[in-house]
Protein backbone atom coordinates (compact mmCIF):
# COMPACT_ATOMS: atom_id res chain seq x y z
CA UNK A 1 0.00 0.00 0.00
CA UNK A 2 3.10 2.16 0.75
CA UNK A 3 3.54 2.30 -2.87
CA UNK A 4 -0.07 4.47 -3.80
CA UNK A 5 0.69 7.35 -2.01
CA UNK A 6 1.87 8.94 1.56
CA UNK A 7 -0.14 8.25 4.73
CA UNK A 8 -1.06 11.50 5.78
CA UNK A 9 -1.78 12.26 9.60
CA UNK A 10 -0.37 9.41 10.52
CA UNK A 11 -0.20 8.63 14.18
CA UNK A 12 1.53 6.07 16.53
CA UNK A 13 0.91 4.28 19.86
CA UNK A 14 2.44 1.01 21.26
CA UNK A 15 0.91 -0.28 24.15
CA UNK A 16 2.19 -3.60 25.97
CA UNK A 17 0.14 -6.82 24.63
CA UNK A 18 -2.31 -7.14 27.73
CA UNK A 19 -6.25 -6.91 27.71
CA UNK A 20 -6.39 -4.28 29.99
CA UNK A 21 -4.74 -1.86 27.09
CA UNK A 22 -6.55 -2.68 24.40
CA UNK A 23 -9.37 0.03 25.26
CA UNK A 24 -6.36 2.34 24.95
CA UNK A 25 -5.66 0.81 21.98
CA UNK A 26 -9.76 1.50 20.51
CA UNK A 27 -9.82 5.24 22.44
CA UNK A 28 -6.26 6.36 20.48
CA UNK A 29 -7.90 4.80 17.13
CA UNK A 30 -11.50 6.54 17.61
CA UNK A 31 -9.56 9.67 18.50
CA UNK A 32 -8.31 9.44 15.51
CA UNK A 33 -10.99 8.40 13.15
CA UNK A 34 -13.60 11.00 14.62
CA UNK A 35 -10.79 14.03 13.63
CA UNK A 36 -11.00 12.90 9.89
CA UNK A 37 -14.60 12.81 10.10
CA UNK A 38 -15.72 9.23 9.94
CA UNK A 39 -19.45 8.40 11.18
CA UNK A 40 -20.88 7.48 13.98
CA UNK A 41 -21.38 4.17 12.36
CA UNK A 42 -17.98 4.03 10.85
CA UNK A 43 -16.57 5.03 14.68
CA UNK A 44 -18.28 2.16 15.61
CA UNK A 45 -16.92 -0.47 12.90
CA UNK A 46 -12.94 0.33 13.37
CA UNK A 47 -13.74 0.17 17.35
CA UNK A 48 -14.89 -3.32 17.20
CA UNK A 49 -11.88 -4.15 14.14
CA UNK A 50 -9.11 -2.48 16.76
CA UNK A 51 -10.30 -4.55 19.94
CA UNK A 52 -10.56 -7.91 18.20
CA UNK A 53 -7.43 -7.34 16.30
CA UNK A 54 -5.72 -6.81 19.55
CA UNK A 55 -7.40 -8.66 21.52
CA UNK A 56 -6.38 -11.83 19.03
CA UNK A 57 -2.65 -10.43 18.62
CA UNK A 58 -2.52 -11.09 22.65
CA UNK A 59 -4.24 -13.96 23.29
CA UNK A 60 -3.45 -16.13 20.65
CA UNK A 61 -0.18 -14.65 19.29
CA UNK A 62 1.42 -13.61 22.97
CA UNK A 63 -0.20 -15.51 26.10
CA UNK A 64 -1.07 -18.36 23.79
CA UNK A 65 2.80 -18.79 23.70
CA UNK A 66 4.06 -17.57 26.75
CA UNK A 67 5.16 -13.92 25.60
CA UNK A 68 5.21 -10.74 26.30
CA UNK A 69 5.25 -8.63 23.19
CA UNK A 70 4.13 -4.92 22.30
CA UNK A 71 1.36 -4.13 19.66
CA UNK A 72 2.27 -1.07 17.43
CA UNK A 73 -1.07 0.86 15.97
CA UNK A 74 -0.26 3.33 13.38
CA UNK A 75 -3.22 5.15 11.92
CA UNK A 76 -4.17 7.94 9.30
CA UNK A 77 -5.54 8.75 6.16
CA UNK A 78 -4.49 7.60 2.31
CA UNK A 79 -6.48 7.97 -0.49
CA UNK A 80 -9.99 8.32 0.41
CA UNK A 81 -9.38 5.47 3.24
CA UNK A 82 -8.81 5.91 7.18
CA UNK A 83 -6.03 3.33 7.71
CA UNK A 84 -5.45 1.32 10.82
CA UNK A 85 -2.31 -0.82 11.00
CA UNK A 86 -1.58 -3.44 13.84
CA UNK A 87 1.78 -4.59 14.27
CA UNK A 88 3.09 -7.44 16.57
CA UNK A 89 6.21 -9.48 17.39
CA UNK A 90 4.23 -12.81 17.96
CA UNK A 91 4.98 -16.07 15.87
CA UNK A 92 3.84 -15.54 12.07
CA UNK A 93 0.15 -16.19 11.72
CA UNK A 94 -1.99 -15.03 8.55
CA UNK A 95 -5.90 -14.37 10.32
CA UNK A 96 -6.67 -13.95 6.94
CA UNK A 97 -6.63 -17.46 6.28
CA UNK A 98 -9.29 -18.34 8.71
CA UNK A 99 -12.43 -19.47 6.74
CA UNK A 100 -15.42 -21.44 7.59
CA UNK A 101 -17.07 -18.62 9.36
CA UNK A 102 -20.27 -17.13 7.39
CA UNK A 103 -21.68 -21.02 7.08
CA UNK A 104 -23.08 -21.03 10.47
CA UNK A 105 -22.32 -18.57 12.99
CA UNK A 106 -23.06 -21.21 15.70
CA UNK A 107 -20.58 -23.79 14.83
CA UNK A 108 -18.73 -25.72 17.52
CA UNK A 109 -15.34 -25.35 16.73
CA UNK A 110 -14.80 -22.60 15.42
CA UNK A 111 -10.90 -21.71 15.67
CA UNK A 112 -9.86 -19.65 18.54
CA UNK A 113 -10.14 -15.60 17.42
CA UNK A 114 -12.89 -16.70 14.21
CA UNK A 115 -14.95 -14.47 15.18
CA UNK A 116 -12.79 -11.99 15.79
CA UNK A 117 -11.28 -11.72 12.33
CA UNK A 118 -14.98 -12.21 10.76
CA UNK A 119 -15.82 -9.32 12.62
CA UNK A 120 -13.20 -7.28 10.86
CA UNK A 121 -13.70 -8.54 7.16
CA UNK A 122 -17.30 -7.41 7.15
CA UNK A 123 -17.16 -4.06 9.18
CA UNK A 124 -13.71 -2.85 7.25
CA UNK A 125 -13.39 -2.41 3.48
CA UNK A 126 -10.29 -3.83 3.00
CA UNK A 127 -8.36 -6.06 4.96
CA UNK A 128 -4.32 -6.98 4.32
CA UNK A 129 -2.09 -9.17 6.06
CA UNK A 130 1.87 -9.60 5.63
CA UNK A 131 5.43 -10.47 7.78
CA UNK A 132 7.93 -8.38 7.38
CA UNK A 133 10.94 -7.66 9.04
CA UNK A 134 9.97 -10.45 11.32
CA UNK A 135 6.54 -8.51 12.57
CA UNK A 136 3.39 -9.89 11.50
CA UNK A 137 1.13 -6.68 9.91
CA UNK A 138 -2.23 -6.07 9.66
CA UNK A 139 -3.62 -3.50 7.98
CA UNK A 140 -7.18 -2.42 7.80
CA UNK A 141 -8.70 0.03 6.04
CA UNK A 142 -12.28 2.15 6.01
CA UNK A 143 -13.12 4.08 3.52
CA UNK A 144 -13.87 7.86 4.25
CA UNK A 145 -17.32 8.49 2.61
CA UNK A 146 -19.88 5.99 3.82
CA UNK A 147 -22.07 5.72 0.81
CA UNK A 148 -21.66 8.87 -1.44
CA UNK A 149 -25.72 8.77 -2.77
CA UNK A 150 -27.07 9.22 0.63
CA UNK A 151 -26.78 12.45 2.58
CA UNK A 152 -24.48 12.38 5.61
CA UNK A 153 -26.84 13.01 8.97
CA UNK A 154 -26.87 16.32 9.48
CA UNK A 155 -24.69 17.98 12.74
CA UNK A 156 -27.10 18.14 14.97
CA UNK A 157 -25.22 20.87 16.84
CA UNK A 158 -25.53 22.89 13.70
CA UNK A 159 -29.14 23.93 13.02
CA UNK A 160 -29.02 27.63 12.69
CA UNK A 161 -29.99 28.14 8.70
CA UNK A 162 -32.77 25.21 8.16
CA UNK A 163 -34.24 24.53 5.18
CA UNK A 164 -36.59 21.58 5.09
CA UNK A 165 -33.67 18.68 5.15
CA UNK A 166 -34.31 14.75 4.80
CA UNK A 167 -31.06 12.74 5.81
CA UNK A 168 -30.41 9.21 6.28
CA UNK A 169 -28.16 6.90 7.78
CA UNK A 170 -27.47 3.22 8.58
CA UNK A 171 -28.57 2.00 11.97
CA UNK A 172 -27.26 -1.60 11.47
CA UNK A 173 -25.87 -3.85 8.34
CA UNK A 174 -29.61 -4.38 7.41
CA UNK A 175 -31.65 -1.19 8.52
CA UNK A 176 -31.77 2.33 7.13
CA UNK A 177 -33.36 5.22 8.54
CA UNK A 178 -34.38 8.17 6.70
CA UNK A 179 -35.04 11.80 8.97
CA UNK A 180 -37.15 14.08 7.70
CA UNK A 181 -37.25 17.31 9.27
CA UNK A 182 -39.45 20.20 9.94
CA UNK A 183 -42.93 19.95 7.65
CA UNK A 184 -44.34 17.00 6.19
CA UNK A 185 -45.79 18.77 3.17
CA UNK A 186 -46.15 19.32 -0.79
CA UNK A 187 -42.56 20.67 -0.92
CA UNK A 188 -40.73 18.10 0.54
CA UNK A 189 -42.59 14.63 0.00
CA UNK A 190 -41.12 14.73 -3.19
CA UNK A 191 -37.48 15.12 -2.27
CA UNK A 192 -38.41 12.10 0.79
CA UNK A 193 -39.89 9.62 -1.74
CA UNK A 194 -36.79 9.96 -3.80
CA UNK A 195 -34.46 9.16 -1.34
CA UNK A 196 -36.83 6.35 -0.02
CA UNK A 197 -36.75 5.21 -3.37
CA UNK A 198 -33.31 5.13 -3.73
CA UNK A 199 -32.97 3.35 -0.70
CA UNK A 200 -35.24 0.55 -2.52
CA UNK A 201 -33.33 0.57 -5.33
CA UNK A 202 -29.94 -0.30 -3.28
CA UNK A 203 -32.00 -3.05 -1.56
CA UNK A 204 -32.17 -1.11 1.57
CA UNK A 205 -35.76 -2.97 2.26
CA UNK A 206 -35.66 -2.51 5.63
CA UNK A 207 -36.29 1.32 6.51
CA UNK A 208 -37.39 3.35 9.36
CA UNK A 209 -38.87 6.77 9.54
CA UNK A 210 -37.79 8.69 12.12
CA UNK A 211 -40.69 11.45 12.76
CA UNK A 212 -39.17 13.33 16.08
CA UNK A 213 -38.62 16.82 14.30
CA UNK A 214 -42.03 16.36 11.97
CA UNK A 215 -44.62 18.49 13.30
CA UNK A 216 -47.07 18.50 10.42
CA UNK A 217 -48.14 16.12 8.06
CA UNK A 218 -50.38 17.17 4.51
CA UNK A 219 -52.02 14.15 3.28
CA UNK A 220 -49.34 14.15 0.50
CA UNK A 221 -47.16 12.92 3.48
CA UNK A 222 -49.65 10.18 4.47
CA UNK A 223 -49.80 9.31 0.67
CA UNK A 224 -46.37 8.95 0.21
CA UNK A 225 -45.55 6.78 3.08
CA UNK A 226 -48.33 4.41 2.63
CA UNK A 227 -47.04 3.96 -1.16
CA UNK A 228 -43.65 3.40 0.29
CA UNK A 229 -44.54 1.21 2.81
CA UNK A 230 -46.23 -0.81 0.54
CA UNK A 231 -43.24 -1.07 -2.05
CA UNK A 232 -40.97 -2.14 1.16
CA UNK A 233 -43.37 -4.69 1.74
CA UNK A 234 -43.81 -5.84 -2.06
CA UNK A 235 -39.76 -6.83 -1.55
CA UNK A 236 -40.06 -8.37 1.81
CA UNK A 237 -39.20 -5.09 3.51
CA UNK A 238 -40.83 -3.20 5.66
CA UNK A 239 -41.68 0.70 6.79
CA UNK A 240 -41.74 1.59 10.50
CA UNK A 241 -42.22 4.67 11.30
CA UNK A 242 -40.56 5.77 15.13
CA UNK A 243 -40.73 8.47 17.59
CA UNK A 244 -44.06 10.12 16.27
CA UNK A 245 -45.01 13.32 17.63
CA UNK A 246 -48.88 13.44 19.13
CA UNK A 247 -50.00 15.77 16.54
CA UNK A 248 -48.73 13.71 13.91
CA UNK A 249 -50.02 10.42 16.00
CA UNK A 250 -53.41 12.04 16.32
CA UNK A 251 -53.40 12.56 12.72
CA UNK A 252 -52.26 8.53 11.84
CA UNK A 253 -54.90 7.20 14.54
CA UNK A 254 -57.98 9.36 12.96
CA UNK A 255 -57.58 7.53 9.33
CA UNK A 256 -56.17 4.20 11.30
CA UNK A 257 -53.21 4.35 9.55
CA UNK A 258 -51.45 2.93 12.77
CA UNK A 259 -53.12 0.19 12.32
CA UNK A 260 -51.35 -0.46 8.73
CA UNK A 261 -47.69 0.76 9.53
CA UNK A 262 -46.06 -0.18 12.51
CA UNK A 263 -45.00 2.77 14.69
CA UNK A 264 -42.43 1.98 17.60
CA UNK A 265 -41.38 4.54 20.40
CA UNK A 266 -37.58 4.61 19.74
CA UNK A 267 -35.50 3.68 16.63
CA UNK A 268 -34.03 0.74 18.44
CA UNK A 269 -37.56 -0.81 18.92
CA UNK A 270 -38.02 -0.25 15.14
CA UNK A 271 -34.60 -2.16 14.68
CA UNK A 272 -35.66 -5.30 16.29
CA UNK A 273 -39.20 -5.44 14.87
CA UNK A 274 -37.57 -5.49 11.73
CA UNK A 275 -35.05 -8.16 12.61
CA UNK A 276 -38.50 -10.34 13.54
CA UNK A 277 -40.41 -9.39 11.01
CA UNK A 278 -37.42 -10.82 9.03
CA UNK A 279 -37.37 -14.42 10.71
CA UNK A 280 -40.77 -15.03 9.98
CA UNK B 1 -17.16 -1.70 33.23
CA UNK B 2 -20.02 -3.42 33.25
CA UNK B 3 -22.83 -4.03 35.57
CA UNK B 4 -25.19 -7.03 35.70
CA UNK B 5 -28.16 -7.18 37.41
CA UNK B 6 -29.92 -10.15 38.01
CA UNK B 7 -33.57 -10.24 39.12
CA UNK B 8 -35.96 -13.49 39.16
CA UNK B 9 -39.43 -12.84 37.33
CA UNK B 10 -42.64 -14.64 37.44
CA UNK B 11 -41.81 -17.01 34.21
CA UNK B 12 -37.98 -15.95 33.59
CA UNK B 13 -34.98 -14.74 35.28
CA UNK B 14 -34.49 -11.27 34.02
CA UNK B 15 -30.49 -10.48 33.64
CA UNK B 16 -29.73 -6.81 32.41
CA UNK B 17 -26.15 -5.93 31.76
CA UNK B 18 -25.41 -2.48 31.31
CA UNK B 19 -22.03 -0.60 29.75
CA UNK B 20 -19.42 -1.87 27.85
CA UNK B 21 -18.64 -5.76 26.89
CA UNK B 22 -15.58 -6.69 25.28
CA UNK B 23 -12.59 -9.22 26.22
CA UNK B 24 -11.40 -7.57 29.21
CA UNK B 25 -15.08 -8.47 31.08
CA UNK B 26 -17.13 -10.80 29.20
CA UNK B 27 -16.17 -13.26 31.27
CA UNK B 28 -18.21 -11.70 34.16
CA UNK B 29 -21.05 -12.07 31.57
CA UNK B 30 -20.05 -15.41 31.46
CA UNK B 31 -19.96 -16.32 34.87
CA UNK B 32 -23.53 -14.80 35.30
CA UNK B 33 -24.82 -16.01 33.06
CA UNK B 34 -23.56 -19.97 33.51
CA UNK B 35 -24.27 -19.56 37.43
CA UNK B 36 -28.12 -18.69 36.54
CA UNK B 37 -27.92 -21.56 34.71
CA UNK B 38 -26.63 -24.03 36.84
CA UNK B 39 -29.16 -22.75 39.75
CA UNK B 40 -31.57 -24.39 37.52
CA UNK B 41 -33.08 -21.15 36.10
CA UNK B 42 -33.62 -22.25 32.66
CA UNK B 43 -35.96 -19.30 30.97
CA UNK B 44 -33.68 -16.32 30.63
CA UNK B 45 -34.30 -12.72 29.14
CA UNK B 46 -31.36 -10.93 28.77
CA UNK B 47 -31.65 -7.32 28.03
CA UNK B 48 -29.14 -5.35 26.54
CA UNK B 49 -30.76 -2.10 25.86
CA UNK B 50 -27.73 -0.35 27.98
CA UNK B 51 -25.10 -1.97 26.23
CA UNK B 52 -23.50 0.38 24.15
CA UNK B 53 -20.95 -1.66 22.45
CA UNK B 54 -20.00 -5.39 22.50
CA UNK B 55 -17.46 -7.37 20.65
CA UNK B 56 -17.19 -10.99 20.06
CA UNK B 57 -15.83 -11.67 23.15
CA UNK B 58 -19.84 -10.96 24.37
CA UNK B 59 -21.29 -12.88 21.52
CA UNK B 60 -19.16 -16.03 22.14
CA UNK B 61 -20.60 -15.39 25.97
CA UNK B 62 -23.98 -15.41 24.61
CA UNK B 63 -23.60 -18.53 22.28
CA UNK B 64 -22.15 -20.40 24.99
CA UNK B 65 -25.31 -19.90 27.22
CA UNK B 66 -27.52 -20.28 24.69
CA UNK B 67 -26.13 -24.11 23.85
CA UNK B 68 -26.12 -24.80 27.63
CA UNK B 69 -29.83 -24.03 27.71
CA UNK B 70 -30.73 -25.47 24.42
CA UNK B 71 -29.00 -28.73 26.16
CA UNK B 72 -31.64 -28.18 28.95
CA UNK B 73 -34.62 -27.44 27.24
CA UNK B 74 -34.20 -23.75 28.44
CA UNK B 75 -35.11 -20.37 26.54
CA UNK B 76 -32.77 -17.69 25.90
CA UNK B 77 -34.37 -13.79 24.94
CA UNK B 78 -33.13 -10.86 23.95
CA UNK B 79 -34.61 -7.90 25.31
CA UNK B 80 -34.08 -4.64 23.00
CA UNK B 81 -30.37 -4.44 21.81
CA UNK B 82 -28.89 -1.39 21.68
CA UNK B 83 -28.79 -0.43 17.71
CA UNK B 84 -24.62 -1.17 17.96
CA UNK B 85 -25.65 -4.72 19.66
CA UNK B 86 -28.04 -5.28 16.76
CA UNK B 87 -25.77 -4.63 14.25
CA UNK B 88 -22.86 -6.90 15.30
CA UNK B 89 -26.14 -9.80 16.05
CA UNK B 90 -26.93 -9.01 12.81
CA UNK B 91 -23.55 -9.30 11.34
CA UNK B 92 -22.84 -12.49 12.63
CA UNK B 93 -25.71 -14.07 11.88
CA UNK B 94 -27.17 -14.39 15.49
CA UNK B 95 -30.29 -12.82 14.81
CA UNK B 96 -31.72 -15.39 12.81
CA UNK B 97 -31.29 -17.65 15.50
CA UNK B 98 -32.38 -15.88 18.98
CA UNK B 99 -35.27 -14.38 19.92
CA UNK B 100 -34.91 -11.34 19.80
CA UNK B 101 -37.89 -8.67 21.31
CA UNK B 102 -38.55 -4.86 21.53
CA UNK B 103 -38.98 -4.61 24.61
CA UNK B 104 -38.57 -6.10 28.18
CA UNK B 105 -42.44 -6.31 28.78
CA UNK B 106 -42.26 -8.61 25.44
CA UNK B 107 -39.43 -10.76 26.33
CA UNK B 108 -40.70 -11.10 29.15
CA UNK B 109 -44.22 -11.97 28.78
CA UNK B 110 -43.98 -14.40 25.91
CA UNK B 111 -44.55 -18.10 26.14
Amino acid sequence: MEGDSAMVQAQQLTIAGALENVAQACEFVLAAAREVGLDDRALYHCHLAVDEACTNIIEHGYAAHDLDGVVEIVCGVQNQYFVISLLDDGPPFNPLEMTGLEQDPLANDREPGGWGIFFIRRFMDAVQYDYDMNRNRLVMHKRLQADADFAAPADPASDGITETSITSQSLTSKVWMVVPNGRLDLTCVADMEMLLAKHLAAEHNDLVVNMAAVDYIASAGLKMLVGMWQRARERNGDLVLTTVGPHVREVFELIGLDLVISITDTPDQAVVLLAQRRQR
Amino acid sequence: MIDIQISNMEKATLVEVSGRIDSSNADQLGSALTGTVSNGQTQIVLDLSAVEYMSSAGLREIVSVYRKLEAASGDLRIAQPSVRVMDVLEMSGLDTMLQIYPTQVDALGSD
